[in-house]
């Protein structure tokens, strides 16, 4: 009778389960017999490299948290997804997290000395920063002291055009006010080809120059302060803009621009008087914001008391930055 | 709050012809093919017109049946079974008549598009059902892709490159409710299989190459003619390299240029953007001298003056004189001649320093003249 088959998978599996599928034996020991000398020697040195490696990482593990692993690039990136060309804008793919209001999935690794020194808490109040004029490179600081309070506004989106050889390039410029709407105003400007980036940009821009802002009272101090403390000016471009103290009340007797302005910086009433050519709303808001920088810059007569000097925070903490810091952790590369 | 993209419904491009187009649905369903059909007119370069309807209004007020030729290319086109040549006409931008007209219309639908999404995004209070639960959606368009990527992985790309929103979303359920793959298209049996579907291929996205959701995204308005696609092929631009360079020239903030805001005459409704205007008109028409009123006067003393003539005008009181309920107060005015001067004594309340009109531009332009000194307490420095 001739066979139907001559072979089947059937029942192969279990019969090979029944003594155990065993691993090949691999020696950790290699024979090294007879192999090149050189190479022999290579091994020795890259075994013993990889060895303090492994020690080394171990101990970073133990110290520093593993960082937010999420790649979409850019801070608090949205359906970027990785390739620039497809799906742009499609969001292919998962993206980081939505930028404003969310984004605080990623660890902040400070790279200026002023922002290793926020982070470790040794700066209590953005004030002090302040007091010494540092420059505030990183918006993550601004984030910190300030953070949920500060409410950002896109004033304006408009397209700009360039001449390049191939034609015309079009991109979006974003202008962006950015305030607390309780002393502290920020106005940032930024040109992307997207919109969204253009936004996110000019809000970074926006946080690091934010600056403190004075007011003051009308009259009798009673309450909060509502107004501006004294006849403050700003100009820039023709615009020259006069901020003016108000009663309570009064509320902000301005063009809309500048009044969005002053309202997130937290001012209540105020007059005020523009010369220029004040269609140019760029140079107005930016004549506005010098406007409300100066309130600061003046000296009233409580100021007239002797300052004492106190150390800058750089110099108060030199030990500290002196000591190694956690670096950002470099990405690895897969090939 | 959903304006829509384009009104309903368009005419034909030859006034005599009575055909009306559907504009939500694609022009290559609906008007291109009655145009070929019908008059033989073929519009190239379909992807440089970006408002049908303007573009087809501009030539229709200029073409007629009889003029063809005048403005339009003619071509005279063979027919496969050997008939007489037919002629048929062609509009592209070789003239410049065209191709200024389709700049304009770009120029003007990015202007529109721009404004859309600055209305949008202040918007705080969209209210649309979500696409995947029975959750009502409030809050601005942030929240919303918030929750479409929380809960259900789907993502639109950020909110910011999005215009029209509302109507996307709209779009997007009575695709789904007809029971179409949002991805590949294909059609199911019914909703259930759909999500099924959806959910097992991961097809919970959109297509990029799917070109009926261009119109949402911005990025597609940015060059005259190019679409996401042929922009990202450019590589003549890249981000990193302008941040790198800085490119001063264009983070400046003087090129935003806006309208300049209107300052109300104070006894009649016209409104002039410059203050000698307003004030040359005030002279001649109301025989209000402003500069002779406010002379050595301080600000705050012109501003009580401004808002007592206006808190009195509205009243239909005279200022000059006092007269109460006057039916015609700009005739009363007149009668008054050029008066110089107005008693300190009427106006010197505090409560005319709280300005009459909401967002009186004239107290923005009254000259600051140093004069009486006020308390004003600054905060304390901590």
């Amino acid at each position: 009778m001739a066979k139907s088959k001559n072979h089947t998978n059937h029942n192969q599996n279990r019969k090979a389960h029944r003594n155990g599928i065993k691993k090949p034996n691999v020696p950790k020991k290699i024979a090294l017999k007879g192999m090149d000398s050189k190479f022999v020697r290579n091994l020795r040195f890259s075994k013993k490299h990889n060895t303090e490696k492994k020690k080394k990482s171990n101990q970073m593990a133990d110290t520093a948290p593993a960082p937010g692993g999420d790649s979409a690039g850019a801070r608090g990136g949205f359906g970027r997804g990785g390739s620039r060309g497809g799906g742009r804008g499609r969001g292919r793919g998962r993206g980081n997290r939505t930028g404003r209001g969310g984004g605080d999935s990623k660890e902040w690794y400070p790279c200026t000395k002023l922002g290793r020194l926020v982070k470790d808490g040794m700066i209590k109040k953005i004030e002090e920063i302040y007091l010494f004029s540092l420059p505030i490179k990183e918006a993550e600081i601004i984030d910190f002291f300030l953070g949920s309070k500060l409410k950002d506004e896109v004033l304006k989106i408009m397209p700009v055009q360039k001449q390049t050889r191939a034609g015309q390039r079009t991109r979006f410029k974003a202008f962006v006010a950015i305030g607390d709407y309780d002393g502290h105003i920020g106005l940032g400007v930024k040109c992307s080809k997207e919109v969204a980036t253009a936004i996110r940009g000019a809000i970074i821009l926006a946080k690091l120059s934010v600056i403190p802002v004075r007011r003051g009272y009308w009259g009798n101090k009673i309450g909060m302060p509502h107004t501006v403390p004294c006849k403050v000016t700003g100009k820039c471009g023709s615009v020259l803009v006069r901020l003016v103290p108000a009663p309570r009340g009064t509320g902000l007797v301005s063009a809309p621009v500048p009044k969005k302005l002053l309202n997130m910086a937290g001012f209540e009433d105020c007059y005020t008087c523009a010369t220029g050519q004040t269609a140019t709303l760029g140079n107005f808001a930016k004549a506005t914001f010098a406007a409300i920088a100066a309130t600061y810059a003046y000296l009233t007569p409580d100021m007239w008391s002797p300052t004492v000097f106190t150390n800058s925070p750089y110099q108060e903490y030199t030990d500290y930055l002196a000591k190694p810091f956690v670096k950002q952790p470099k990405k690895e590369v897969k090939y | 709050m959903t304006i829509p993209a384009f009104p309903l419904n368009g005419s034909c491009l030859l006034g005599d012809c009575n055909y009306q187009w559907d504009t939500s649905k694609k022009t290559e369903d609906t008007i291109l093919p009655h145009l070929l059909s019908e008059h033989r007119i073929v519009i190239a370069s379909m992807n440089t017109v970006y408002n049908m309807q303007h573009y087809l209004q501009y030539w229709r007020n200029k073409v007629h049946s009889s003029n063809l030729t005048e403005h339009l290319h003619g071509i005279n086109i063979h027919k496969k079974d050997g008939g007489a040549p037919e002629l048929y006409y062609m509009l592209n931008d070789t003239s410049e008549e065209d191709k200024a007209l389709r700049f304009r219309i770009y120029r003007e639908t990015l202007d529109k598009v721009l404004k859309q999404q600055q209305s949008e995004r202040e918007s705080k209070n969209m209210n649309i059902d979500c696409l995947f639960c029975p959750d009502k959606l409030t809050g601005n368009r942030f929240a919303v892709s918030e929750h479409l990527y929380n809960e259900h992985s789907f993502t639109l790309g950020h909110p910011d490159n999005l215009v029209y929103t509302a109507e996307f979303i709209e779009n997007l359920r009575s695709k789904m409710a007809r029971a179409e793959c949002l991805y590949c298209d294909k059609t199911f049996r019914d909703y259930k299989t759909l999500r099924e579907h959806m959910r097992k291929k991961l097809h919970k996205k959109l297509n990029p190459s799917n070109t009926e959701f261009d119109k949402y995204y911005i990025i597609n308005y940015r060059e005259f003619g190019k679409g996401w696609k042929t922009l990202s092929e450019d590589k003549d631009d890249n981000d990193v390299s302008d941040s790198r360079s800085g490119s001063p020239t264009e983070e400046v903030w003087s090129d935003w240029e806006g309208a300049a805001p209107e300052i109300k005459c104070l006894v009649c409704s016209v409104v002039y953007t410059k203050f000698t205007s307003i004030k040359q008109h005030m002279k001649s028409q109301h025989c209000i001298d402003l500069d002779s009123l406010c002379k050595d006067l301080s600000y705050y003393k012109q501003v009580k003056l401004v808002n007592y003539m206006r808190y009195l005008i509205s009243d239909s009181d005279c200022p000059f004189c006092g007269e109460r309920k006057l039916p015609d107060i700009s005739e009363h005015i007149l009668t008054h001649g050029h008066t110089t001067t107005l008693s300190h004594e009427l106006y010197n309340d505090d409560r005319y320093l709280i300005p009459a009109l909401d967002n009186d531009f004239m107290l923005c332009c009254l000259k600051d003249v140093e004069g009486e000194e006020v308390v004003v307490i600054p905060e304390d420095v901590t």
